[in-house]
């Protein structure tokens, strides 16, 4: 389904790559986890997946489904099926969650000839959806993001994508600010929505998330790049161990594989 | 503006309704003889661009019994508590006013009785400054029939006050001066909603002036709505007095006029008041809108709040030019002030300026402005979920503007502005470069 090759990436009018050779490949029906130090390019490298236009790219491919999805435009990608959980999912101060959620799914739906829904029809569907992250309705009139405490971003965010229906999930620290319940009710969430011909990458600092989502493949980040990649049990080595021997590793044998 | 002489004798040949006032008029006709047209040599009028006023003939209006159509315009929540004005003239047969609590006094200057001519008389003139300024003084000198609103003690109007002034074709080229005195009584409680509509696209001036005085722990709402002609030019002014622990809260509201200027004054002169001013502009093609306001804390203990959101596109002009003096026995001053704009486009322009002036020393005051484009993350944000640029970007518009808008408490004034909102957003992102 994706497929990241020798990816380079920096902030558009840097000298300074955060990404520097990438390599990533994610099959459907895979859930992959990435970990790594806080600045090692996570996050960077789920915008540079999802189209952020601050980041230039200086090498490299990024193939969604075989097609380069590097030219395009970030609505391009999210109707092709590529969805973002932000880290810190922006505000959008005065646009109801209701009437940005339905104008996304109508977007997304419309490229794909498929069924726009009218105000009423929105609501019946959102209304199933948000039983997923067991959200209040309340939410669907407030603005987006606006005031939302840190955790409630989080549970939009999911909300969103069970709305969209995306075929590859990036989830970027999606666990953090999310209480113990709620990264538990989220967790099932993201499970529940996620099928065969799905494909889940899921960036966290922490095991309990994986506890939740079990990932097939665990990789490492490190000043950008995937240093060590291996099976859930890499997280959990990772939780006892931290990055240090990781770390070491890189520095006397450069990245290691 | 024709050679003052000319104005001057027109309003001196002028049959106006109300003889009472005539003291008042001529009065401010006096001083309105030695008061120059301003230009951007004043430091008040430095940045809007008044010449195409200066240009202009203008006629004082007449009254006429033409049929106008108010349904459009009317708000369902104040159907009992309409005063409809047709080109600066009331209109019993389009007004409707029933059911007004006991005591309370919601009239034309015609129609208030004897007890409230006097109360008329003293507090006609008393709230606006500067008094020597050419367009109040203008107003004054023809001023006729306007708006008395009386709040008793500890009385709440239900429903909203629409004090709808329209302006037809009748008025092209003609000078309107509505003019409104509201007087709220100790713990009285009101909306009032001055609304000013243009219907049709032809060049007037209108000058509305606005009196409020706000007795002790008086509460209002007062909403003040801008759709002119897109040719016609807006100057209004406001002043108000909020007593001891009143709470006025202010939003103003331009959308329309070629030109449009608007000088708001809340004097804060009880402890613990509180006073909201906050404005939404939204201008394109030559609009030029121009704010100023004064924010005057003069007690102890007084909160006030200001945010001035702005959108220009095209050749558009926003001017904003707020000051906030806190006075030395003002401690414990809490005021905030920001003005925000959005430029959209390379042509447009935002002059701003927010001032504070503080005498007191234990007070918690900030202020800024912001001159901007649409922030990139929020546009991102959008598209990551597969809306397209210029939807993106319409929805911001509009997300940024309805958060003004949402502050009203009148369901169906907030509809009718919601839909200019998604209009204007649509139209000045249509033409933005994809
Ligand atoms: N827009 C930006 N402007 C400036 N620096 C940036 C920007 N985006 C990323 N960086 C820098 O690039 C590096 C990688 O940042 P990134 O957010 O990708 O890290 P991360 O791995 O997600 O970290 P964390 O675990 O703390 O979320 C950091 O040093 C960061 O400061
Ligand atoms: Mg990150």
């Amino acid at each position: 389904m994706l497929e990241i090759k020798n990816l380079h990436a920096r902030i558009e009018g840097e000298e300074v790559e955060i990404l520097k050779g990438i390599n990533l490949t994610i099959n459907k029906g895979e859930k992959h986890a990435i970990m790594g130090p806080n600045g090692g390019g996570k996050s960077t490298l789920s915008k540079v997946i999802a189209g952020h236009p601050a980041y230039e790219v200086t090498d490299g491919e990024v193939l969604f489904n075989g097609e380069n999805i590097l030219e395009m435009d970030p609505e391009e990608r999210a109707r092709l099926g590529v969805f973002l959980a932000f880290q810190y999912p922006v505000e959008v101060p005065g646009v109801s969650n209701a009437t940005f959620l339905r104008q996304a799914y109508n977007s997304i739906q419309k490229s794909k000839g498929g069924e726009e829904l009218d105000p009423l029809e929105f609501d019946d569907y959102i209304r199933e959806q948000l039983k997923v992250v067991e959200m209040d309705p309340a939410f669907l009139d407030r603005a987006v993001n606006t005031g939302f405490s840190g955790g409630e971003k989080k549970r939009n965010e999911i909300l969103q994508m069970a709305v969209l229906q995306p075929l590859l999930s990036v989830l970027d620290e999606t666990d953090s600010g999310l209480d113990i319940d709620a990264l538990r009710i989220v967790a099932d969430g993201i499970n529940k929505l996620f099928t065969p011909e799905k494909a889940v990458l899921m960036i966290t600092h922490y095991q309990r998330m994986l506890n939740y989502i079990e990932p097939d493949f665990v990789h490492v980040l490190v000043k950008g790049k995937i240093v060590k990649s291996g099976g859930k049990e890499l997280a959990l080595e990772l939780e006892e161990r931290g990055y240090d021997w990781i770390l070491a590793d890189v520095h006397t044998n450069g990245a290691v594989k | 503006m024709q050679a003052k002489e000319t104005l001057q004798s027109l309003i001196q040949n002028h049959s106006f309704q109300l003889e009472f006032l005539s003291d008042y008029r001529n009065a401010a006709l006096e001083r309105f003889k030695s008061i120059k047209f301003p230009t951007n040599r004043d430091e008040e009028w430095r940045f809007l661009n008044l010449k195409d006023i200066a240009r202009a003939d203008f006629k004082l209006s007449t009254a006429s019994n033409i049929q106008v159509d108010v349904t459009p315009y009317l708000l369902e929540e104040a159907i009992d508590s309409t005063l409809v004005f047709v080109n600066g003239f009331f209109r019993q047969d389009l007004s409707r006013i029933e059911n007004l609590p006991k005591g309370a006094c919601l009239k034309t200057f015609s129609d208030a009785g004897e007890p409230q001519y006097n109360e008329l008389e003293t507090h006609l003139g008393s709230l606006i400054h500067p008094k020597d300024d050419f367009f109040v003084e203008l107003n004054s000198a023809i001023v006729d029939n306007g708006v008395l609103v009386f709040i008793p003690k500890e009385t709440k109007f239900e429903s909203p006050v629409h004090i709808l002034n329209l302006v037809t074709k009748e008025a092209e080229g003609a000078v309107i001066a509505p003019r409104c005195v509201i007087l709220a009584d100790a713990f009285a409680k009101a909306t009032i909603i001055e609304d000013f509509i243009g219907l049709g696209e032809f060049e007037y001036l209108n000058i509305p002036v606005a009196e409020i005085r706000m007795a002790e722990g008086a509460h209002l709402q007062h909403y003040r709505i801008q759709r002119e002609s897109k040719k016609a030019f807006h100057i209004n002014r406001l002043g108000t007095k909020v007593d001891q622990n009143a709470d006025y809260q202010s939003y103003t509201i331009h959308f329309g006029a070629k030109v449009s200027r608007s000088d708001v004054r809340a004097d804060l002169t009880g402890e613990q008041s509180n006073s909201i001013l906050d404005g939404l502009v939204l201008i394109n093609g030559e609009q030029e809108s121009d704010t100023h306001t004064l924010m005057h804390h003069q007690q102890p203990n007084c909160t006030s709040h200001q945010l001035h959101k702005v959108v220009v596109d095209d050749k558009a002009h926003s001017v904003f030019n707020g000051k906030i003096w806190v006075d030395q026995i003002a401690q414990k001053t809490d005021s905030f002030q920001e003005n925000r704009n959005i430029l959209l486009s390379d042509n447009g322009t935002v002059d701003t300026k927010p001032q504070l002036e503080i005498f007191a020393d234990d007070v918690r005051c900030s202020h800024g402005a912001t001159v901007g484009q649409l922030d990139e993350e929020e546009v991102f944000y959008l598209k990551s979920r597969g809306l397209d640029e210029l939807t993106s970007k319409e929805l911001l518009i509009y997300g940024y503007a309805l958060e003004v808008i949402e502050n009203l408490e009148v369901e169906s004034l907030k509809k009718q502005l919601s839909a200019y909102v998604s209009t204007y957003a649509h139209q000045v992102t249509e033409h933005l470069p994809a």
